[in-house]
């Protein structure tokens, strides 16, 4: 399959048509998010986001380990992590958006518009998962360089909604605090927030957090005895030694010797990947991210604009799933916000080839958006896409419990590639080294080096220039005739023959003087 | 028998202008058959000044489905369809470079003369034409997509050079021959039919060289051989010296 603008301006239309009315209210009463939202029952939260990011997983997962159990016990690390970080996120009384390969994404709300409350929330989950990093798991797993987290945490207003359906349910925020969150995360063993956070902040709180030279605020580092006073001073609770002992249970629980991982020997099912069912592959991840959506969805300030924006946001998130899953036969491992990661792997491992496909995937997306999207949706006409691509050895396993399981890809291509996507800009398509090795020749010259995106940038790459660069390399370049096709659509000058295509061998063009 | 000793006067009125010719039965046949194949195409008639255009897009589609329309103008010489019409990007949408094949004005530079693939005698012509130029428009397309700065596919050198490749493929790729014809094309040798062949061969002339010859002056035209081919017999002095 290929991308194809008929087919992707029809499934859109489809979708449009069949949406029902969109209702974006605010959130006023305590409710479970899960069961309350859809792709068509939003809510405005009110809310402090937090993300925590264990840099040292995807490392690992790529080229760290090559004795097998030190393999399994990564995934069993992985696994354990998720499970009690779940139960601690819960305790806080917060809520598990979702894991990001190992980056949490949680949420506090709860008390509704509680500015103070959430925002020590926020804070005080940073500092115990950190805590729990260095005192609960790293020494439960001891064969490994110690782990380390890094947080980020934003307080605001973002729309909140809900896309798939019944196991296959994501929770999505769109808007400011669920983007800025993510984005201020620095380097390892940094817990940062921003003004939001801090303004909202007590005083036993505030007087943790000093001021950085790049502008967020970031956490000191405190001992146990002063974590456990502030949990209690505001009414949290944490159980150190009861965390060891889940973990231990886990361990127990999930021994190496049910933990199995493999290459993929067919294309990857993701409803089979368990904690004992997982696999370890050469594979692109790719991340597709709408440019200028969080700032379009903040400048939606009343319920008709917001209700617009989201039905753009549904339209993109789901056509943009099409392409990579069935254009292209890739993987759509999560929607994050208003990105998309997918993964592209083939079961022979073929670098070339699943090189050719991602990029290929890339066009489609590029083409979708700025070809058919814009034709069905006017009021997206500003909205772009950048996109990242990375090729590497990755782990793709699923995690949580039924009902609420998270798929993942884990190695250093997975960061490598939402990297690039992070600094490229709207329109333009950045591969790695990696992957620009292993271009097609005709494709290396569309992707010059770019040291401020530092990668490999495509702008306004589109299905129908790859289309072009194939048939200059395979067509015009070796002299072959094309097939010319007239009609009311317009001219096809193709490769290929078909019905009613005249052959013509293209003439030799030449400029004598004027 | 009277009328033979009067001789018709010359006409003073204006000659038809091509389209009006045979009833206008050539127009009538094109406009149907493009109409048909270039629906983005019309005529324009500009009755004061005798001219006809056809002016409008040409709407390339990819196989993926993404269509993208390019202004043309077609302007016909006098003696249409006798000679080819000519081919103008209307709206600049490609920069007019001569290593893009375009005229400073604007008009694609699609062949060399004497490679010209337009015929006269087709009652189809224009449309076969047309879909040279859509393959010429392609490739400018495609010039762009691959992002290379080079040409997509053979391509003919600028100027005299052109043809002299043009010449050189004639007689085999015999640079040898080329050099030692030269004289000859550029009409400065002197040889005669009789005379041994400029190429060395021992043979007369005319059981050698002559009719190889005779065939590129037909193609080329006597007076553009002579001239480019004096330059290239001036030039290689030069060089010598």
């Amino acid at each position: 399959m290929s991308w194809d603008k008929k087919r992707s301006h029809d499934r859109i239309q489809k979708h449009l048509d069949g949406m029902e009315e969109i209702e974006v209210k605010k959130l006023t009463r305590e409710a479970d998010l899960e069961q309350l939202l859809s792709e068509t029952t939003c809510r405005d939260i009110y809310g402090a986001h937090v993300y925590i990011q264990v840099p040292n997983f995807a490392h690992l997962a790529s080229d760290g380990l090559y004795a097998q159990d030190d393999y399994k016990r990564l995934i069993q690390g992985v696994h354990i992590y998720q499970r009690e970080v779940t139960h601690i996120v819960e305790n806080l009384g917060g809520t598990l958006v979702h894991f990001q390969g190992p980056k949490l994404h949680a949420i506090f709300y709860r008390p509704i518009d509680n500015a103070k409350k959430l925002a020590s929330r926020a804070v005080l989950l940073q500092l115990v998962l950190k805590d729990f990093v260095k005192t609960v798991f790293n020494p439960a797993f001891p064969d490994y360089d110690d782990f380390t987290i890094a947080g980020g945490a934003d307080l605001g207003n973002a729309i909140g909604t809900m896309d798939g359906i019944n196991g296959d349910r994501e929770l999505l925020f769109l808007g400011a605090p669920a983007n800025h969150a993510a984005k201020i995360i620095s380097s390892a063993q940094r817990l940062r927030l921003t003004q939001d956070v801090y303004d909202a902040l007590p005083d036993d709180l505030s007087a943790l957090c000093f001021k950085t030279d790049d502008g967020p605020y970031q956490l000191k580092p405190i001992g146990c005895d002063d974590l456990d006073e502030l949990l209690a001073a505001h009414g949290l609770t944490w159980n150190r030694d009861a965390s060891a002992s889940n973990v231990e249970d886990d361990k127990k629980h999930f021994p190496l010797k049910d933990i199995g991982y493999s290459s993929a020997e067919a294309p990857i099912d993701l409803d089979d990947l368990s904690i004992s069912n997982n696999k370890r592959v050469l594979g692109a991840s790719i991340f597709a991210d709408v440019s200028g959506f969080t700032g379009y969805i903040d400048a939606a300030t009343s319920e008709a604009d917001k209700q617009a924006a989201l039905r753009v946001f549904h339209a993109i998130r789901k056509e943009t799933a099409r392409v990579i899953t069935g254009d292209f036969d890739g993987l759509r491992i999560q929607y994050q916000g208003d990105r998309i990661q997918g993964f592209f792997h083939l079961p022979q491992d073929d670098g070339d080839a699943i090189v050719k496909k991602v990029v290929e995937a890339a066009a489609g997306l590029q083409s979708s958006m700025e070809s058919t999207l814009k034709a069905c949706l006017p009021e997206a006409s500003d909205l772009r896409l950048a996109i990242g691509i990375d090729l590497g050895t990755t782990l793709v396993s699923k995690l949580g419990a039924r009902g609420q399981r998270d798929r993942i890809c884990l190695g250093e291509a997975v960061e490598g590639a939402a990297q690039l996507e992070e600094r490229s800009e709207g329109g333009q398509t950045t591969v790695s080294s990696q992957v620009h090795g292993l271009l097609l020749e005709y494709l290396c010259d569309r992707f010059p080096y770019s040291a401020k995106v530092q990668g490999y940038v495509a702008t306004d790459l589109t299905a129908e220039q790859i289309e072009r660069a194939a048939k200059a390399a395979e067509v015009y370049g070796v002299g072959a005739p094309v097939f010319v096709r007239t009609g009311a659509a317009g001219v096809v000058v193709s490769g290929q023959d078909s019905a009613h295509a005249r052959t013509i061998v293209p003439a030799r063009p030449y400029t004598g003087e004027a | 028998m009277r009328g033979r000793l009067y001789r018709r006067a010359p006409t003073q009125a204006k000659p038809k202008a091509w389209y009006q010719r045979d009833g206008g039965g050539r127009l009538a046949q094109d406009r149907e058959r493009i109409a048909a194949a270039f629906p983005g195409l019309s005529y324009q008639i500009d009755e004061q000044a005798g001219r006809v255009f056809l002016e409008g897009t040409i709407t390339l589609v990819a196989e993926c489905g993404i269509s993208t329309p390019i202004q043309v103008r077609v302007e016909f010489p006098d003696d249409y369809p006798e000679h080819e019409p000519r081919v103008y990007d209307a709206a600049q949408r490609f920069p007019y470079e001569a290593d893009r094949h375009f005229y400073p004005d604007g008009r694609c530079c699609l062949w060399l003369p004497p490679e010209s693939r337009w015929n006269a005698k087709d009652p189809d012509g224009l449309c076969r034409f047309l879909e040279e130029v859509a393959v010429f428009l392609d490739q400018q397309l495609t010039y762009e997509a691959v992002g290379k700065g080079r040409w997509p596919g053979r391509q003919r050198s600028h100027g005299d050079t052109g043809y002299v490749e043009f010449v050189l493929e004639l007689l085999g790729g015999e640079q040898r021959l080329l050099d030692a014809l030269a004289p000859t094309l550029a009409n400065r040798s002197g040889v005669q039919r009789n005379s041994p062949c400029p190429c060395g061969s021992g043979m007369k002339y005319k059981r050698c060289h002559l009719c190889a010859v005779e065939e590129i002056s037909r193609k080329v035209g006597l007076v553009k051989l002579y001239a480019i081919f004096g330059r290239w017999c001036t030039n290689a002095a030069t060089d010598t010296k």
